[in-house]
This record gives structure tokens, sequence and C-alpha cells, in this order.
């Protein structure tokens, strides 16, 4: 626990739902679950679902995840998606200012958190499964998503492979929420995910760029430079 | 008498009853006391807030004697539905007007210095008459740092969100200038500026501002009764990532 606040460093901190990331003014990072966190915990900016309750400077997510990508992308047009614990959201800039975006917080959501409870549910390795989207459960929400992938396990599914197909439909809906150019980039903590990544490349044949879980932390701290 | 009106009905018969000690009531508007969820009895829970709000109003406000409602183009085709609802279940009269009619009034709230909440309160509180207190400051804000396009929200709370002087475009632009029914004000906006596409969830306005929005690089959000963290997100990282 005390690993997390460094005396004497500032740092800002994404509080996420399930997830707080931390960036200090060295540079260095970390990462504690939010439930966790103690009661000295008290970044001098914050971001995320928790964060009101942490500090007075909180910015929110889509200004943190924008700004951070424009400290990492130098291209004029891009995208940024971040699939969170519960939600997604995304930011399309053009001629890098504000173009479109959209923050889906209930239906195609809880991605990051089911994706975590079915892999210790059925006690997965993620990275001892092959990457290859051959079926896809529909995944409105993630509940129903689950619905669907245990009908599939009573029907004589592989655990493993109802997992895969539960993968590839959430993807399928996260896919048409952002409706993506061919090359974007994500952040958010599935970017270290092993499935992830390569089964929405796969299936849909675009290239994804991975920035990192700690993006709305670096944009976050962005803000605070210019501030202060 | 107490009189219960939606929209901008035709003010010609309006003023028939002005002079007769008519109280007017707006029942677009939330009114304090009044339960929303007794129209969830005659209508979907899934359905417009307005006309959810219009016809729990109708139905609690034991004291109205008449309605005038405004059930045209300047106003919507779901209120033609409510208008026959309200007539079935309270009995009372109803007159229904399809006010086609341009006042110009002109937009002097629209365009002023004033906050937003401030504007939204004055322009539908002096819809039916335009009886402006004199000594109230409406000097024009020249360059306003932002617009917002829509209807009167259900809940004002959003309006809060948007910086001072914020302009007032769309339907709400054409109710204080006295011509619900005109498209073409409607669909005026504030060029290289930052502007929000307001409509309320299920209404037919939606598909004008997400039409709007996509057209002038825009923001279309839509809300139902409550404002939510999710649209109160967007608004303020569409305008953050303006100013940047």
């Amino acid at each position: 626990m005390e690993k997390i606040i460094k005396e004497n460093l500032l740092y800002v901190a994404d509080a996420g739902t399930t997830y707080t990331k931390v960036l200090y003014e060295d540079g260095t990072k970390d990462v504690l679950p939010t439930r966790y966190l103690p009661k000295e915990f008290s970044p001098l900016y914050a971001t995320g679902h928790n964060a009101k309750r942490f500090t007075e400077n909180y910015y929110n997510e889509l200004i943190s995840l924008a700004e951070g990508a424009l400290l990492h992308v130098k291209e004029d047009d891009f995208t940024i998606v971040d699939v969170g614990s519960r939600d997604i959201k995304y930011v399309r800039l053009k001629n890098r200012s504000y173009n479109s975006m959209d923050w889906n917080d209930s239906c195609g959501a809880l991605a990051g958190f089911t994706i975590e409870l079915l892999e210790k549910y059925f006690d997965l390795n993620p990275y001892k499964i092959d990457p290859v989207c051959k079926e896809m459960v529909p995944v409105v929400c993630g509940v129903l998503g689950m619905a669907a992938m245990f009908d599939k396990i009573s029907q004589g599914w592989k655990e493993e492979d109802a997992y895969v197909a539960f993968l590839c439909g959430l993807i399928h809906t996260l896919h048409h929420f952002i409706k993506p150019t061919k090359v974007f980039y994500m952040s958010g903590g599935l970017c270290e995910h092993p499935l992830f990544i390569p089964l929405w490349e796969q299936k849909f044949n675009v290239k994804i760029i991975p920035l990192g879980r700690y993006l709305l932390c670096e944009g976050l701290f962005s803000i605070m430079e210019r501030e202060r | 008498m107490k009189i219960g009106f939606t929209g901008l009905p035709d003010l010609n018969v309006i003023e028939k009853y002005k002079n007769k000690d008519a109280e007017f009531i707006d029942i677009d508007m939330p009114i304090e006391g009044v339960n929303v969820s007794i129209a969830n009895h005659y209508v979907p829970q899934v359905y417009c807030a307005t006309l959810r709000t219009i016809l729990a109003n109708a139905l609690s406000l034991k004291d109205i004697d008449l309605f005038i409602f405004d059930v045209g183009e300047g106003k919507c085709d779901g209120m033609r539905f409510i208008s026959h609802l309200i007539k079935k279940l309270t009995g009372k009269p109803v007159i229904e007007t399809r006010n086609t009619v341009e006042l110009r009034r002109g937009t002097k709230i629209s365009d002023s210095k004033l906050p937003l909440f401030d504007k939204m309160n004055l322009i539908v509180d002096n819809a039916l008459f335009y009886d402006l207190p004199e000594d109230l400051d409406l000097s024009p804000m020249e360059d306003p740092p932002a617009g917002f396009w829509g209807v009167p929200p259900n809940n004002f709370d959003i309006l809060k969100l948007f910086p001072d002087g914020t302009r007032i475009f769309g339907w709400t632009r054409c109710l204080e200038d006295g011509s619900p029914a005109d498209l073409k004000l409607e669909m005026e906006i504030l060029k290289d500026k930052p502007m929000i596409f307001f409509a309320q969830q299920f209404c037919q306005k939606n598909s004008l501002a997400k039409y709007l929005a996509e057209e002038t690089g825009g923001l279309y959000i839509e809300v139902d009764m409550f404002v939510g963290n999710l649209a109160k997100t967007k608004i303020e990282a569409y305008l953050h990532l303006w100013k940047r």
C-alpha cells in the first residue's frame, strides 16, 4: 500500500472504477485497485470515475484522453480509443482539433471488468489461448454477452472457445460504436491484454497502436504543467 | 380562470383570454409537486420527457379550467396525440392551434451577455407576452464564446455548464422571436465557434440536431429527464478541446 504514495513527490491519478493509475513528477508510475486506496491519497490533479473524491483539480476523462493522445501522436488526424473497466470512449481529432467523440458507459460497456471476471471464474490463462476469432456471441452489454456465452457452454462448447467468442462479440460491438479508421490508437489496461488487440486487428483488418494504461495520467500531467 | 398552455400557441387565440383575468401556466416545464411518473400509466416510459411532463401536469393541476395547445409544426407531432389524451382523460376543454405566424419580436435575450440559464428562464417566462422588465440589461454579446442550439431542456441544469454570453439558437430562438415554425431561423448557427446541439431524448428534433452537428463539427447531445455525467463530460471536453 505504501508504495503508491511517494513522499515529497507530486502526483496525478486516473482513479478508474477498478484500478487507479498514478504518475509521479519524476516519471515513475504505479497502479492500485481503487477500492484499496489509502485515506491519505491526494493527487494534485485527477481524472476518472472516482477522481472527485480525491482532488479539487478534476478534469474529466475525455479531456485527459485527448490531451494524452496529443502528447504521443504526431499526426494531424487520428482517433484515440480508451477501453476501460466499465466503459469505452473515443475522441477523433482533425487537424489536431476536435472532430467528434462519444462515450458509452452502459450498453457495450463493462468491457475490462467482464473480461477479468470471466478469466478468474473459468481460471483461463489468456496467454495460452490462440488469438483467433472463429465465432462470436452477441455482446450488447457485458451481462447479456455473458448470458449468451453461458448458453454456448451449456450447448457443449469448451469454456475457452466461449470466452474467445465473447471477446470477439465485444470487439464487434466496440468497433461499430467507434467506427474507426484503418489505423487508430488505444489506451487503457486492455492494451496489455494478450488477446484483445490481436483479435480486434484480425477481425476487422485494422492496425491498433497501443499507448498504454497511463495515457490519461500523462494528459493530466501536461494540463497540470500548463496551469502551474 | 387558469389556462394551461404548451409551446407558443397562436397569440390571436391567447389574446381572447388575456383580459379575462386569466392566469397562464406553461405546462411544458416541470412544476413543483407534480409527479411525472403518473404519465407512465398512459404513455411509454421510453418517451419524450417534455410530453410526459405536459401530460403529468395536465392530469395533476386540477384547478386548470382550459388548455390551449400548439400542436402544429411549431410544436411537434407528438403533441397532437397528447392533446387528444388530455382532452379524454380530464374532460376539460382543449383549444388546439397550429401557429405558423412569424411575429419577429427579435432575439435580444438569446443574443445578450446574460448567463445561459438566465436567458432560458427569461425566454420561457416571456414566451406568450414578451413583456421584459425595463431595467433588464440585454446588451448584446458581440463575440459569444459558444452557441447552444435546441429546445428549452426539461432540466435546466445542463445550461449551467456553458460560459456566460453563450448565444441561443434553434427552436428556443424561434420561440423568443415569436416564430416557432420558422425552420430557416431554427437552422441558423454560429460559425467558427463551438456549437452544442441539444435535443430531448426521443424527440423528433434529434434528427435535426444530429444533422447540424455533423455538418458543422458541433457537438450533438441528447438528454432525458436528468442530466447525467456523460452529457456534462462531453460538453466540458468539447469546450476544452475547442479552446485548446
